[in-house]
């Protein structure tokens, strides 16, 4: 019921906040885009100096020097100016309100109920040249729920949404209890969900089962075809009002659903780590369940960096890259540099932000603040910016769609006044799905921040 | 990556041990740096250049380069910057704030320093060499400021234990209170509004500027009250929101004194009166990846981005102080502050600030030898500090990093 | 390698993530991991739970071997012949057949023991030796309830349906094994927390880890489980009863299940294979449908079933040792047949009806009548049961092959325990706690099940129930023979390193020396069913070793070498001034108490104790004929042992019984932790001495312990503190040494936030100005001329502070509070004392330079070992180090642990019982002294006897009982 009352809200909200960016929206409605002249860090292939990128219905059309430009573009001059792809966050919360449940087993849940359209955060993104974002259910909740991968300009939902339930949330920072008994409840809902599946196989005559695989099925399918109808997630409230039904593992309910992908190995499953032996309790799970993991890493996580190479996976690092600490034990101070350590280990990564609002946090909640940093630790520049775009695309499953400039992918992309990494650097443009969302110019929010008159 | 593993121990493990080993490697020898680039800060930027480091740990010559009479080891980088000053910090202050009196001048801070403590590790690592360890500010008068090198033998760190007197004319004070909390209680806290604070202040600079003795105030109290009012004592004020800066410099006005501001978060909103009246800033709004160790206020100021272009703009004398000042200055240039005058900003202002741009602040031939390497262009933040010299003698590793 | 080893903090440099590269190059060995990966097949693992019946497919091999001591055989076949390593010279005390071996040899093989013997034992030319000559060499020591590893909410973690594995709560990271390892642990046992009704599987682990965490030696040793624990009336206990026996039961139930099922495969598929032959006899070429289908179904169960481990064996051990690989000690329900009794059905239990209803427990079918083959054939045939592993490895437990780690506390619980193992005769129990049994304990006796007793260290009693408990132990248990076994059982991960100290302390309460070192080896293997491991020196054990000087038991003797796996895990500097070896014969003999009793029984006026160790103030000893005057209460004179002493004088020999004046607290409260003043920061006008009364709570309980004088000193809540003085206990005249010291307080506890000062310049502001002649106004609503006396009293011993004529205690315990007592003592030229620093460590040259003597804070629970390494330190440097404590054990597991770390142990005496010459009274004649069993060091010597002013004032109840027993054993 509550969700309801919220639903609505958000609605409301988004209806008001679209005012926002309409008439940009207006200004290229319509008809191509072209970008001229510009530096073009294509991330998959060569820069191109003195490039042009054509752009029509919201696709790349054509990249290279010798592009003609159709009369009736709308032109944006890139003299001078850098052009990348948007950069992509790979996992957040920010982008939702409440992002963890006080259940600790809600698998049922999807973040698309609580994304709301005209959040701080998504201003944020399109200021920052960020054009895609996973919203991901938060770090304190043991089975969260689903997360999505969203544009980050829409004025409903359903227009942001790249991929619905695109992964299943697992955290393993004990909210209440033991780490032990976490695991030992973890263990209980998927082994549920194996049974589910195989007695599935076995005998179609036990009708709970086939509900099962038809929902199993059903799920799938809405998978494949990224964000058809979003009235799946509707109808899954009512069996969040019973957890307790879940937590006892009877597959009765569709609740799991999400799980049962996930033990398939269908569903991705972003697992938090927050301290090293969360890692390796981590990859024992996927081995026993044979989950597809997507490792988020607390700080401390660094210990068990070994154990990660061996998974030759892309990690999403926390956003405190560099840090220091003291051990009891040896009473030694040491630095931690995240970089270093996992560009030593040979483990790829992407990046985090904190909150932007943190006060504390000037640097690390800018994205290209956070790749600077691994540069600055050894990271070489083109494997920084790829961290940045191809690579969180790739680890979200979306580059076929994202995360370059390429002749066919998605026209999201951001225009530079410099150097990608240069402190002195700005977003000028952040264009999305072929339609410019954000112009410095008319930034007024940055306009105050930058010019301190009294008011 | 062995290299690489015992730098960051001898830099960060066992802080004495780094200190030792590092310092042991080069006993009283001339050193010679020769730099690709080599910021002075004091007017040029020589490229490439070479600057001797003298036994003394002085800067015996800075300039194109030198022919060398007697041997001297010599070291290669890519960029070389005087010492970074922060002149608003907390590093290795321990044993808690003395909010049991507000009137609490005559505290040496020099005295609950840390010398072992991570912060000057830290510090070391960041390219500070120099930082104005600031009292507490839970009582109105907190007590002295005091000067210190982040490294070397701890009897030649001390620059100076009374470098002034710290005034709190903002929440802060305010924030400790206790007075409700036992009636009974033989000290009754006072100030429980900022009205308090400053009455506090006026009250006890009245009484100092009349002579008027008091069995309650022991007399070294009342004698650096006195020094405050004639002057002799310089006042620091942490003050962060416009009006409490304002109160800060009337009560420069009315007690002959002249605080250097510390804070000045919403200094923006008055900056031409600010410049009128002459006053100095130290600048900790700007906090980039705080520790969370500098000063904070409770006053819940606004952060604008651009204070710092708008002082230079207004020609007011200030710099950039608190945690990551290398990446404060990034940020400054970002939002608008000339990248020379940036690099001042942590640099030769905190000095002229503190009084001590004779010494420190620039490389210039007879000032301490306090300078950091870097690997490229000091306010890109993708640049790393290879290593800090402090007096002549370096920390951290040799070989560079990338 | 070397990186590997454990080296003391000051060198190591490799933090846990750079380190780990050369952790991998010495992970366990292949042929040790298969024996891993056989008890994780043996034990069918439900976290892997689709891939096990493949695995028990695959190892059939495996899980027909009959007998889990076998298994550690056959790897120890394959090896290689060559030795790796030899150790020579040691005395061998191997808790094995071969008991103990002077000057004998131990060649290692890879990580086993391959030969042990004697010096004629050759070693092989080439091989790498080490010489311990003058050690003694023990089995690495098991922990058999330790916290290693186990992050503090995992250690409390509990549940009641056995669903935790503590595997799940294991930090591999975590790198608190160096600090347990270098103790002489080699192995622990970890499980969910000891609240838990029945909480899940504990581990048995080896403190060294491997490649990515720690190695796991036995990985389901014990479910645990428990009753009573906790504030529990007998309601509650009855409920917890009832969960216990209900889960049993049902797992109980679903063997049944699987049994039948099996049945009734088997006899299906003896039809067909007829059916089969029969059809064969008219044309052979003819496969059996079906039966390949059935195999794999029928095959898991039964091999989960048919499956032994080590625990088979764990049988019910006696107390004393004996061969480890001899199987069985006593039979034990099951004797490691590969066919359990599950096996034999019988007709009604077939029937499905019968079968939900069915709540007797599989053991009771063994009576039953045998069934016929063919009645199944009419029968309708049994579904095939859900596959549910917690519900299977629950069955093993029941069946006794997991055992039931069961702690207990009372002789309620006690009863209750009986019942269930009444119920389920089966089932394998171990005990754990009962620290409350008094002294009924008829009913454990007759279980006969090992038990583990621990904490014995007050400092670490995690039981709510009777403080006393490790007192009441060895009497409880007098005559108990299951196999005893001594658990450090913490409260903090590193706790496992006290594990020696709680065997000193077993001992001292009367456990015997010999059963003690069982206790922490042997019995503890055979409680954790890993003795066809661990536990013993023997060949074809792993080669967890370690090499003390002295007496294993004795906690100041240094861990010198420490082995696991064949590989040297910690080496201590052999330049240490610690004990020379003692051989067993010494120790034996220094336990030996002369004729100590006699001293109860003294008529004479005058007494003469003759002692071979009598202490001296510079803490070495000599013998020495002790002689006091009784009535008077003082000593006499101190003469040569074979002194002529005139007739009417009794003269008492205590053999090589230690005579020491009794321990000396450098500084103690006595309970008068709050005498402070709770308004002024100033309170020098208190002086502990006054606030302490003859007879107050607790001092017959130090007497009792050999803690005779102490410096008494007000508590810490003000920075001048007050004035200490040297108080004697259980004397007639209190006082030794009024005004002896002013204690001043630099420490966090002396800010208030109420008052000046609130911050520690305050403090130091405040002392200065005391120092400097302006005393705080004390405002205490008293006459004039009260006050103006307080005023003079206050100013004469603040002067008398500053101008350096009386001893100053300052009290510190942060880096902070340290730089500035030291600053203070250099600025105000003191003659002071350090009190209570957290570490040392940093400040060793300027403590040094300024001539200050140190007053060690008791080692917590909580403290690293760097603590004690600290101390050591200082003492080598040459600065004076005495002891603070408000108990005699923490006085002397401080001095013990210091003592290890390698402070020379005279220094160490000589601090522990003499204490700062600044405090002595030179011209007491006092005759008050503690006969200890061996050197107070020793955590397992006892004060035979204790004299105050000449009079026997204390003596432990049990020594007699000891003498006697010893009298008879002699003869």
């Amino acid at each position: 019921m509550k969700l309801h009352h919220s639903r609505i809200a958000m609605i409301a909200l988004a209806a008001l906040g679209c005012l926002g960016f309409a008439q940009i929206d207006r200004a290229v409605a319509t008809g191509p885009l072209a970008i001229q002249g510009a530096t073009i860090i294509t991330v998959s292939g060569e820069t191109i100096a003195n490039g042009t990128i054509l752009i029509r219905d919201g696709i790349i059309e054509a990249v290279g020097t010798d592009v003609t430009i159709p009369g009736e573009a709308h032109v944006i001059d890139g003299k001078g100016k850098f052009v990348m792809p948007g950069f992509i966050d790979a996992h957040n919360a920010a982008g939702m309100s409440q992002a963890n449940e006080q259940a600790a087993v809600v698998p049922f849940l999807s973040v698309v109920d609580s994304i709301d359209p005209v959040a701080a955060y998504f201003e944020e993104c399109r200021r920052n040249g960020i054009t895609s974002a996973a919203v991901v259910p938060g770090n304190s909740t043991l089975i969260g729920g689903k997360a999505a991968i969203v544009k980050t300009a829409g004025q409903y939902v359903n227009d942001m949404i790249v991929r619905r339930d695109s992964a299943l949330k697992l955290s393993l920072r004990p909210t209440s209890g033991s780490r032990m008994s976490q695991m030992a409840l973890l263990r209980k809902e998927l082994d549920a969900a194996k049974k589910a599946l195989e007695t599935n196989d076995e005998d179609s005559k036990d009708e709970e089962n086939n509900k099962d695989e038809e929902a199993a099925k059903k799920a799938e399918s809405e998978k494949k075809e990224g964000d058809a109808g979003g009235d799946g997630s509707g109808e899954e409230k009512p069996a969040g009002e019973e957890p307790a039904a879940d937590a006892a593992g009877t597959g009765v309910d569709i609740g799991l659903e999400a799980l049962k992908l996930a033990v398939q190995g269908k569903m991705p499953v972003y697992i938090y780590c927050e301290v090293a032996m969360d890692v390796s309790a981590a990859v024992k799970l996927v081995e026993d369940y044979g989950l597809k993991p997507i490792y988020v890493l607390g700080q401390e996580c660094y210990q068990a960096v070994k154990l990660l190479a061996k998974q030759e996976r892309t990690v999403i690092l926390d956003p405190t890259l560099v840090y220091w600490k003291t051990n009891p034990r040896t009473r030694e101070d040491e630095k931690i540099e995240l970089p270093t350590i996992y560009l030593e280990a040979g483990v790829p990564f992407v990046f985090q932000v904190s909150e932007s609002d943190r006060r504390t946090s000037l640097g690390t909640s800018y994205f290209w603040y956070q790749a600077a940093t691994a540069v600055k630790y050894g990271v070489a520049e083109n494997k920084a910016l790829a961290a940045l775009t191809l690579e969180p695309a790739k680890l979200l499953g979306i580059a076929d769609r994202v995360g370059s400039i390429e002749v066919g992918k998605e026209a999201d992309l951001v225009v530079l006044t410099g150097q990608p990494l240069d402190i002195a650097t700005w977003v000028e443009t952040t264009i999305v799905g072929g339609e410019v969302v954000y112009e410095r110019d008319t930034d007024q929010k940055l306009k105050r921040l930058l010019s301190p008159e009294a008011e | 990556m062995q290299t690489k593993s015992t730098l960051t121990f001898l830099l960060t493990a066992c802080w004495l041990c780094a200190m030792s080993s590092v310092a042991t490697a080069q006993e009283d020898s001339r050193t010679l740096i020769k730099a690709k680039h080599i910021y002075t800060v004091d007017g040029k930027v020589i490229s490439p250049g070479q600057v001797l480091v003298n036994e003394e740990g002085k800067i015996s010559f800075v300039g194109e380069s030198i022919e060398l009479g007697l041997p001297a080891r010599e070291i290669e980088v890519d960029t070389l910057i005087p010492g970074i000053i922060n002149a608003s910090s907390q590093a290795g202050l321990r044993g808690g704030a003395e909010i049991s009196r507000e009137v609490t001048p005559e505290f040496d801070t020099a005295s609950a320093v840390d010398w072992r403590s991570r912060d000057f590790a830290e510090a070391v690592d960041e390219g500070v060499t120099t930082v104005q360890v600031l009292p507490e500010t839970e009582s109105v008068f907190s007590g002295f400021a005091c000067v210190l090198k982040t490294a070397g033998a701890v009897e030649q760190r001390i620059l100076n234990a009374e470098q002034g007197v710290l005034l709190a004319i903002s929440s802060d004070p305010v924030s400790g209170n206790r007075s409700r909390s036992r009636p009974d209680s033989i000290y009754v806290r006072q100030p429980t509004n900022r009205m308090g604070v400053v009455w506090i202040i006026r009250q006890s600079l009245h009484q100092a500027k009349l002579g008027i003795e008091s069995k309650a105030i022991d007399p070294k109290t009342t004698a650096i009250l006195k020094g405050i009012v004639d002057g002799s004592r310089p006042v620091l004020s942490v003050s962060r929101t416009d009006y409490d800066i304002r109160a800060a410099l009337d009560l420069g006005n009315d007690y002959g004194f002249l605080p250097t501001i510390y804070g000045g978060d919403e200094v923006y909103r008055m900056i031409d009166e600010f410049k009128e009246r002459k006053a100095e800033l130290v600048f900790t709004a700007l906090t980039a990846n705080s520790a969370g160790r500098s000063l904070r206020g409770q006053e819940g100021t606004q952060l604008r981005w651009n204070v710092p272009g708008k002082l230079h703009a207004a020609g007011i004398t200030f710099c950039l102080a608190g945690d990551n000042l290398l990446a404060q200055a990034q940020f400054a240039v970002r939002f608008g502050l000339p990248k020379e005058d940036a690099l001042a900003s942590i640099t030769l202002m905190p000095a002229k600030i503190l009084k001590l741009d004779k010494r420190l602040g620039s490389i210039t031939t007879g000032k301490d030898a306090d300078m950091v390497a870097l690997s490229g262009d000091p306010l890109q933040p993708s640049s790393t500090v290879e290593w800090t010299m402090v007096g002549g003698k370096i920390y951290g590793n040799l070989e560079s990093k990338k | 390698m070397n990186e590997w080893c454990y080296r003391e903090p000051a060198f190591s440099r490799v933090p846990c993530w750079r380190s780990a590269r050369t952790v991998t190059r010495l992970s366990t060995p292949a042929m040790f991991r298969w024996l891993i990966v056989l008890c994780s097949v043996l034990i069918s693992s439900s976290a892997l739970g689709q891939e096990k019946s493949p695995d028990a497919a695959t190892k059939p091999d495996a899980t027909a071997k009959p007998d889990a001591s076998a298994e550690a055989a056959t790897p120890a076949k394959e090896q290689p012949e060559t030795p790796t390593l030899a150790l020579v010279g040691a005395q061998i005390q191997t808790l094995g057949g071969q008991g103990v071996i002077e000057n004998g040899v131990v060649l290692l093989t890879g990580d086993k023991i391959s030969k042990v013997g004697g010096r004629d034992l050759e070693v092989p030319t080439g091989v790498e030796t080490l010489d311990v000559t003058g050690m003694v060499l023990t089995p690495g020591l098991i922990d058999a309830s330790s916290r290693l590893w186990l992050t503090t909410a995992a250690a409390n973690a509990t549940a009641s349906d056995a669903s935790l594995n503590v595997l799940d709560g294991i930090d591999n990271y975590s790198d608190q094994w160096h600090e347990v390892v270098r103790h002489g642990v080699t192995t622990v046992y970890v499980q969910p927390g000891r609240s838990g009704t029945l909480g899940g599987y504990g581990a048995v682990l080896s403190t060294v880890p491997g490649d990515a965490g720690p190695t796991v030696l036995s990985k389901y040793a014990a479910l645990q489980a428990s009753i009573g624990v906790g504030a529990a009336n007998n309601r509650i206990r009855a409920q917890q009863f009832e969960s216990i026996k209900k889960a049993f039961t049902d797992a109980a139930a679903y063997q049944k299940k699987w049994d039948e099922y099996n049945e009734y495969v088997k006899k299906k598929e003896a039809e067909e294979k007829k059916a089969a032959e029969a059809k064969a006899k008219v044309n052979p070429s003819t496969p059996t449908p079906g039966t390949k289908a059935k195999e794999p179904d029928a095959e898991k169960p039964q091999s989960s079933d048919a499956r032994p481990s080590s625990t088979f064996r764990r049988g019910r051990p006696g107390g004393t040792g004996g061969p480890a690989t001899g199987g069985p000690v006593s039979g034990g329900p099951e004797t490691g047949k590969p066919a359990p009794q599950p096996e034999q059905k019988d007709p009604e239990q077939t029937d499905t009806e019968k079968k939900d209803t069915e709540k007797k427990d599989t053991a009771t079918e063994g009576e039953r009548p045998e069934v016929k083959p063919g009645d199944a054939a009419k029968e309708k045939p049994p579904t095939k049961p859900r596959q549910d592993d917690a519900k299977e490895r629950l069955a093993k437990v029941v069946n006794g092959q997991i055992p039931l780690r069961l702690e207990i506390h009372t002789a309620d619980d006690a009863h209750y325990a009986q019942e269930l193992l009444k119920e389920f005769t089966k089932l394998q129990v171990v005990f754990a706690g009962v620290s409350d049994l008094r002294s009924s304990t008829e009913g454990l006796r007759k279980l006969m099940a090992p038990i583990v007793l621990g904490p014995w260290l007050s400092a670490e009693s995690n039981y709510r129930d009777d403080p006393d408990s490790k007192r009441v132990w060895p009497r409880a248990l007098h005559g108990y023979d299951g196999a005893l076994v001594i658990a450090s059982a913490g409260t903090t991960d590193r706790s496992s390193r006290l594990l020696r100290a709680h065997v000193g302390q077993a001992i001292a309460s009367g456990i015997d020396p010999e059963a003690a070192l069982l206790a922490v080896t042997l019995n503890a293997a055979r409680a954790l069913g890993v003795d066809d491991q661990l536990g013993s020196v023997e060949a074809g054990k792993r080669a967890d070793l370690v090499c003390f000087r002295g007496h294993p038991t004795d906690s100041s003797a240094k861990v010198a070498l420490v082995l696991v796996a064949g590989k040297v895990v910690h080496h201590a500097k052999s330049t240490d001034e610690s004990k020379p070896g003692e051989t067993k014969e010494q120790v034996a003999a220094s336990r030996a108490s002369g004729d100590a009793a006699e001293l109860n029984a003294v008529e004479a006026s005058t007494i003469a104790i003759r002692t071979k160790n009598y202490l001296q103030p510079d803490g070495t000893t000599s013998p020495q004929t002790v002689v006091i005057d009784t009535e008077q209460g003082t000593v006499v004179s101190l003469d040569a042992i074979d002194a002529k002493v005139e007739s009417g004088i009794q003269v008492v020999d205590v053999g090589s019984a230690w005579v020491t004046p009794g321990l000396f607290s450098s500084h103690a409260t006595l309970g008068l932790s709050r005498l402070v003043d709770p308004q002024l920061s100033d309170a020098t006008y208190i002086d502990a001495a006054d606030a302490i009364t003859a007879g107050f709570e607790g001092e017959n309980k130090l007497v009792r312990e050999g803690m005779l004088r102490a410096l008494l000193s007000p508590g810490d809540a003000n920075t001048l503190a007050g004035r200490s003085s040297v108080i004697r206990l259980g004397a007639k005249d209190q006082v030794l040494v009024r005004d002896a010291t002013m204690k001043f307080t630099l420490t966090s506890s002396a800010r208030s936030t109420e008052r000046f000062p609130s911050s520690l310049a305050g403090q130091l502001q405040l002392i200065k100005e005391s120092l400097g002649g302006q005393l705080l106004d004390t405002r205490l609503y008293l006459p004039e001329v009260v006050q103006q006396r307080l005023a003079k009293q206050r100013s004469d011993k603040l002067t008398s502070v500053a101008s350096g004529k009386t001893w100053t205690l300052l009290a510190v315990s942060s880096d902070a509070d340290i730089r500035a007592a030291l600053d203070l003592v250099e600025h105000q030229k003191l003659k002071a004392a350090l009190l209570g620093a957290v570490q040392l460590e940093p400040f060793l040259e300027r403590i040094k330079a300024l001539n200050l003597s140190v007053i060690a804070r008791p080692v917590s629970v909580s403290d690293y070992n760097w603590y004690p390494q600290d101390l050591a330190a200082a003492s080598q440097a040459g600065i004076d180090l005495y002891f603070a404590g408000e108990t005699a054990e923490q006085l002397r597991l401080t001095a013990a642990m210091a003592t290890e770390a390698g402070m020379a142990p005279a220094s160490a005496l000589s601090g522990l019982c003499y204490g700062p010459d600044e405090l002595l009274s030179k011209d007491s004649k006092a005759a008050d002294f503690v006969v200890w069993s061996a050197s107070p060091l020793d955590l397992g010597a006892k004060p035979l006897c204790v004299i105050v002013d000449g009079k026997v004032v204390s003596r432990d109840k049990v020594v007699s009982r000891d003498l006697e027993q010893r009298g008879t054993d002699a003869n």
